[in-house]
């Protein structure tokens, strides 16, 4: 107990945090609870047993007496607020502090310096005219983004916040708008909104960017997005995001959005009423129902896909339902459904901070997840060991105290000599085999020759940093897992995944915090697409289509009998279109003519079929190709839930309305369901969502009222559940977990002089539609080729220049970036641009057992190009 | 060479926060505190060359290099109050011509004012030239001033403890001062002796050990504060150039009392003679199996700034930080370099330490710097409690022929004004508090009281770190005010509010002044 103005009170922490417990307001201008203290502004001055002391460094000790007013500090807190006012002129909250203090900004002789606004970025202002060196920014921008982009310049009088280089636009800034969201005098501003509009109203929503699932606080002006902000009380974004969330918003009104269904008459697409638009997909898809497939969307929320899967199977009558997670994590889902019997992440974001180790295989985390690399990137500064696995030397790889530069295309070998390190040196977690693994006896003798030393010329990898990574994964207290598309998107990327499994199951690092395997998922509701049974073998929740029992339990829901065989899966509609087998497709919310491989062989796939229907927000390459395009909604603009990497189940709520001519994906749906003799009982999302509850064991629990604070993570199996954060505590999904035997089979493209990877980029997400129609097209605008500077020259290509790839399948321009973040032998490109038409070079390898593209491992030839 | 193990070396910040500068430290070879990024500065490396060694952004270096004075510049004039008084001015301007010229506060020279630094050699005016005739000298290129020599000392206290060994013949061989009893009697000692620091806070020593033996933390360091920059003051430097094995054995002492295998003494770059030296003995004492087996040593030097002899400062500056003070609590003793508990000590408290665990005795004594208008500057032992007139008469010989005094600067820009009315005023920490380490500068009345506040404000502006409001903005407005009652309420903004002992200190000088001289402070 503390005596705080006469009241006797309970010491917590710091004084600040007491008094603040207490209900007495301090002010604490350089104070922030997510950051360490810096004790620079000297506002919250108390006097604690006779001595002034700052409460914010000050713990509370039983037996203090404190006092936080007195005619002293008060003066104190004048004098230091003109102190303050001689120095800048700041805004925001500490205008009006300084103002409820008393002071005048007369007081003393005026030692401002005058520094030109800088607005060189698309997206941060800068007024150093307003700055009261409180330095939260600083520290920001260290402790929650890692990336150190200010420093404090000078010393003295002279200190002032510095970026290291004249223009801001210039600095290491990765424009996560940490400094913005914590500056309290406006000296660091969102570049077009420098004060929050006066009748804005906040709608708590989740992002559409990424499977991380971050937590928005959609700030609304007049029906216009004026800011976004971090929503501070979410598990998973704790107030945090990054360029794409916080900033990529101008697409949802821009001048290019479909506002009205287009009909193909004549060759070209035309306007034309709903109406007309419903009604001409609903004859067509009832004329070819037999014929008929959907590529459903993992930007759409979980009542969309499972309407889109209900409509086809029950209404169209055929499996052939697919999604994106084909082209991504069905590796994934299936290496971790054979090792575990669930598909999905055993672990949450929230183990990052438990963990003593974090291997990351395959996944370029600070770009392509980066409120998740953000918080890996923080563990690795707190002291936490980084194994990278990777061809590239990202941004986390650079950071890592172990990256091991694979050759890409030889995940098998590198992991099964990672295991058979872990085996040789006698680390196995024999008890934790005992108890709840299988496969031993056939394993342990097989994976003994694949020592390190035995794989290195396939892996490229010394055997001396295998061995050392092994022994400390090994030995790590929680080492946690995280793997990408690097490991998935290959020939044999669900086996790749299930020996990811064999690592955690040979230590035990499972089925508690801060370890696990988790896969990053690559579009923010790819989780929920494929829980929602948007998959040709899976009904909701990953009932299979030939499992009598549920298929019984779904048609009796449903009033129709379902098809029990498998549908066709992404890959297998466009082979079918080709052969003219497949006439009709209805591809929602999807550019696969830009993003999935071998473009020419897909365009020719879609230009064969007789119906192609496209719902989107824009006129995409595929929309181009449509005979009637559907104009949707973004998820700005709807209500309706996503489900993240982690299987957290977050509300999407509405900020703007709809733009006019446009429908909500939901009503889309719903329409044509009602149109072709299927109408939707339970039409709201919210009653959309019960009804999948209903129906899908693992979301049993879930409905609308528990969803709103932070989610649900599922399995929820009963209403009274509170969700399952880690997956395994006590017993696998299949009962004992399995050893995978996996031997490697190289992919046709292994062994090539020049072998191409596609991946993101942190400033684009996919293909681009969202992120080009927004000022992050400034930050990057184009795709450039990573290419070694020794492959480089012997080609001829010079840094900047032009060049053209090729490969079996076509070719594609970019620009040279020469860069040894690629070895010799490894070139990367981005997707972003359709101009770049990177996935006409891509292939047609794929995983052997779920079809998903290689598109991290294409044989090409590089050379300079005028194009 | 290695002499901290990695996980002594945990990237986090006594505050909690992190910084990617101690985390990249990881990178480059060798110890931790020889291989930070300060180093590679002092080393002469480009920010661009440092930033890529480390994988580090531009501006983390840009933000080191702006806050350390002395890199890189050709000349360093001293203006401490000393050699200000006794025409540095002119000099820094005479020598302006001949290179890049830094004024440096202060090169402990200032018995023998003014005094400047090329390289590691410091010229001093011959005492006997007048200095205009010397300043003429120095102008011709090259330079041809005396360089400096020994400095002087005397005792009037019996026996001498701090001088113990630089006065007479030496009475032991240098290597006995590692002759130590055990951890618990060595604390005993200090605590029967009641041994407090001599840095200026006068804090127990023995109380802070017992701090930092009792905290959590897997490693403990000792570091020595080599950084005597207060102006007025070179006991430091006497004791880091003559006698540094009794500074070495006193960490050792320190170190088996609170179980530290690692110490770093960080000696400032303006004392490089210090810095030849104490490598010297380190390695002399490793020879001997008295360094390198239970505890090391290494040196760490400073890069010009007065702050970094602030505790806390002069731990991130050894991190390889802008030497900013941190908030406190945490206290070093608790979480100090790198997090783990650490004494941070001055070095004439180290000194004395292995003589108080050999007698058992207290020292009651203090070595003072002697400089200004004095016939005989010099370093003296005196007893505490000594009048300051005493000491004037007796070590300094009284005023040089025909000047008179008017008042005393005691303990540096952070210490007391004595008018020379008041020169029988005992030096002790009890009766002048704030004296700190008591470096004496008297003024004769050619200075008068405007002129010693306009060299305080100038100081302080110069030398405050700029982290926090009060003082970053407070000391830049000193010298421009005029109104008494803005004065006062300023400089009780500044000793309530301000995050170190330097912005709280400011002030005390300034009191003074007021006190005893008045209105005529301000004009």
């Amino acid at each position: 107990m503390i005596t705080l103005n006469q009241r006797r009170v309970e010491a917590s922490g710091t004084l600040l945090e007491t008094c603040r417990a207490a209900g007495i307001p301090i002010a604490a201008l350089c104070y922030d609870q997510r950051l360490s203290v810096g004790g620079h502004c000297r506002s919250c001055l108390v006097e604690a047993d006779g001595r002034y002391v700052a409460a914010c460094s000050t713990p509370a000790l039983d037996g203090m007496s404190v006092l936080t007013d007195s005619a002293e500090l008060a003066a104190y807190r004048r004098d230091l607020g003109e102190l303050m006012l001689a120095e800048s002129a700041p805004l925001g909250s500490v205008e009006a502090e300084l103002s409820a203090w008393g002071t005048t900004g007369q007081h003393y002789a005026s030692r401002r310096q005058t520094a030109p606004v800088d607005t060189s970025h698309p997206y941060l202002r800068i007024d150093l005219a307003r700055c009261i060196v409180c330095r939260l920014c600083e520290r920001a921008c260290a402790e929650v983004q890692g990336q150190f982009v200010y420093a404090f310049e000078g010393r003295g009088a002279g200190a002032h916040l510095a970026w290291g280089v004249e223009k801001f636009a210039d600095s290491d800034c990765v424009g996560c708008g940490a400094c913005v969201a914590i500056c309290p005098t406006h000296a660091l501003s969102d570049v077009d909104c420098e004060r929050e509009p006066a009748n804005a109203r906040s709608v708590r929503t989740t992002c559409g960017y990424c499977g991380v699932g971050c937590q928005l606080e959609v700030h609304v002006d007049a029906d216009r997005v004026a800011r976004i902000e971090g929503a501070h009380d979410a598990a998973v974004n704790r107030g945090h995001l990054c360029v794409k969330g916080r900033y990529a918003h101008a697409f949802a009104r821009h001048r290019e959005r479909l506002t009205a269904p287009l009909i193909r008459r004549n060759g070209r697409l035309e306007p034309a009423s709903w109406d007309e638009a419903i009604g001409l997909v609903a004859g067509e898809f009832l004329r070819l129902r037999a014929f008929s497939a959907g590529l459903s969307s993992s930007r759409c929320t979980n009542e969309e896909n499972y309407l889109f899967q209900k409509w086809f199977r029950a209404g169209l009558g055929t499996n052939n339902v697919d999604c994106c997670a084909r082209v991504c994590h069905a590796p994934s889902a299936a290496g971790m459904r054979a090792s575990f019997g669930t598909g999905a992440a055993t672990n949450s974001f929230a183990d990052i901070e438990g963990a003593d180790l974090l291997l990351i295989v395959g996944a370029n985390v600070t770009e392509a997840h980066p409120i998740v690399g953000a918080r890996i990137k923080q563990a690795a500064l707190r002291g936490a060991t980084l194994i990278v696995i990777d061809p590239r030397n990202t941004e986390i790889a650079a950071m890592a105290d172990l990256h091991l530069q694979v050759r890409p295309g030889a995940n098998v070998p590198l992991f099964n000599s990672l295991a058979c390190a872990i085996v040789e040196a006698g680390l196995v977690n024999r008890a934790f085999i005992n108890d709840r693994v299988e496969g031993w006896d056939t394993y342990e003798p097989l994976i003994r020759r694949q020592a390190p030393e035995a794989v290195a010329a396939l892996t490229g990898v010394a055997p001396a940093i295998v061995r050392e990574a092994a022994r400390r994964y090994a030995t790590a207290r929680s080492p946690m897992m995280f793997h990408g598309l690097g490991v998935t998107e290959h020939y044999q990327g669900s086996e790749s995944v299930s020996l990811l499994c064999n690592l955690a199951i040979l230590t035990g690092a499972l089925g508690r915090a801060g370890v696990g395997v988790n896969p990053l998922r690559g579009q923010n509701n790819v989780q929920g697409a494929a829980d929602m049974g948007c998959d040709p073998g899976f009904l909701p929740g990953y009932q299979s289509v030939d499992d009598a029992v549920a298929r019984a339990k779904f048609e009796s829901a449903w009033g129709r009998v379902l098809p029990a065989h498998r549908g066709l899966t992404i890959p297998e509609m466009h082979e079918a279109a080709r052969r003219g087998e497949l006439r009709a497709m209805y591809i929602f919310g999807e550019d696969v003519a830009q993003t999935d491989p071998d473009s020419g062989q897909t365009v020719k796939a879609l230009k064969n079929l007789e119906f192609l229907v496209v719902q989107e927000l824009f006129l995409s390459e595929t929309a181009k190709l449509a005979h009637v395009v559907l104009p949707g909604a973004s998820f700005l603009e709807k209500n309706g839930t996503f489900t993240n990497g982690e299987r957290r189940i977050q509300r999407v709520r509405a900020a703007l309305t709809p733009l006019a001519g446009t429908r909500p994906d939901l009503e889309i749906i719903e329409a044509l369901m009602a149109a072709t003799g299927l109408p939707q009982a339970a039409a709201s999302p919210s009653g959309v969502m019960d009804e999948i509850a209903g129906l899908t064991p693992i979301y049993a629990g879930v409905s609308y009222a528990r969803l709103e604070s932070d989610g649900l993570q599922w399995p929820v199996p009963s209403p009274d559940h509170s969700g399952t954060p880690i997956l395994y505590e006590t017993t696998f999904a299949r009962g004992r977990a399995r050893l995978a035997c996996v031997e490697f089979r190289p992919s046709p493209s292994f062994g090539a002089s020049l072998g191409l990877i596609t991946g993101r980029v942190l400033e684009h997400y996919n293909a681009g539609t969202m992120t080009r129609r927004s000022p992050n097209l400034r930050l990057r605008p184009t795709d450039e080729l990573e290419i070694h500077p020794r492959d480089a020259a012997a080609r001829g290509i010079k840094d900047g220049a032009r060049v053209r790839l090729r490969s079996v399948s076509g070719e594609a321009h970019a620009t040279a970036r020469l860069t040894d973040r690629v070895s010799p032998g490894v070139v990367f490109l981005s997707f972003h641009d359709p101009a770049t038409t990177a996935n006409s070079v891509t292939g047609d390898v794929r995983d052997r057992l779920t079809d998903c593209p290689e598109y991290k491992l294409t044989a090409v030839e590089v050379e300079p190009s005028e194009h | 060479m290695s002499r901290f193990s990695d996980d002594a070396a945990a990237p986090e910040r006594a505050d909690g926060g992190l910084h990617l500068l101690e985390w990249a430290r990881r990178r480059v070879p060798g110890s931790p505190a020889e291989s930070n990024a300060v180093r590679d500065l002092l080393d002469g490396k480009s920010d661009a060359e440092i930033a890529a060694r480390r994988g580090l952004p531009i501006a983390a270096i840009r933000g080191l290099r702006t806050f350390y004075d002395d890199l890189g510049h050709e000349t360093e004039v001293c203006d401490g109050t000393a050699c200000h008084f006794a025409g540095g001015a002119q000099l820094a301007e005479r020598l302006r011509g001949a290179g890049s010229v830094r004024t440096v506060r202060c090169l402990g020279h200032c018995f023998a004012a003014p005094s400047f630094r090329r390289g590691d050699s410091v010229f001093i005016r011959p005492p006997a030239q007048p200095i205009a005739e010397w300043l003429n000298a120095v102008g011709a290129s090259p330079p041809r001033p005396a360089e400096s020599g020994a400095i002087p000392r005397i005792a009037m206290a019996d026996p001498p403890v701090v001088l113990r060994n630089l006065i007479g013949s030496r009475s032991r061989p240098p290597l006995d001062e590692y002759d130590l009893p055990d951890g618990d009697t060595i604390l005993s000692a200090l605590e029967h002796t009641r041994l407090r620091g001599r840095g200026g806070a006068a804090f127990p020593t023995a109380a802070k050990w017992r701090a930092a033996r009792d905290a959590p933390g897997v490693e403990r360091y000792v570091v020595a504060n080599g950084d005597e920059g207060d102006p007025g003051s070179y006991v430091d430097r006497l004791l880091l150039e003559e006698d540094p094995h009794a500074v070495l054995a006193g960490m050792l002492a320190c170190a088996r009392v609170i179980g530290a295998r690692h110490g770093v003494v960080y000696i400032r770059s303006e004392y490089p003679r210090a810095h030849q030296v104490m490598q010297a003995a380190i390695r002399e004492a490793r020879d001997a199996a008295l360094l390198g087996n239970e505890f090391d040593v290494e040196v760490v030097s400073g890069g010009g700034s007065y702050v970094c002899g602030e505790e806390t400062a002069l731990l991130n500056s050894i991190q390889g930080l802008r030497g900013e003070p941190r908030a406190r609590p945490p206290y070093p003793a608790q979480r100090g370099l790198w997090g783990s508990p650490t004494v941070v000590q001055n070095v004439e408290t180290l000194a004395i330490v292995p003589w108080i665990t050999r007698t058992r005795q207290g020292s009651g004594t203090k070595a003072m710097s002697l400089s200004g208008a004095v016939a005989r500057p010099t370093i003296v032992e005196v007893r505490l409690g000594t009048p300051l007139i005493q000491v004037l008469e007796e070590a300094g010989q009284g005023p040089p022929t025909g000047r008179r005094w008017r008042m005393a600067l005691v303990g540096g820009p952070m210490g007391r004004v004595v008018p020379a009315s008041r020169f029988d005023t005992p030096l002790s920490f009890d009766s002048l508090p704030g004296m700190g380490h008591a470096g004496i500068v008297v003024l004769d009345d050619s200075v008068s009281p405007r002129a010693l506040a306009e060299h305080l404000f100038a100081f302080a502006a110069v030398e405050s770190c700029g982290s926090c409001t009060p003082c970053r903005v407070g000391t830049s407005l000193l010298g421009g005010i005029r109104e008494r009652a803005v004065m006062e309420r300023l400089l009780a903004t500044l000793e309530m509010g301000s995050l170190c002992g330097f912005g709280a200190g400011v002030p005390r000088p300034i009191r003074d002044l007021l006190e005893h001289f008045g209105g005529e402070v301000l004009e």
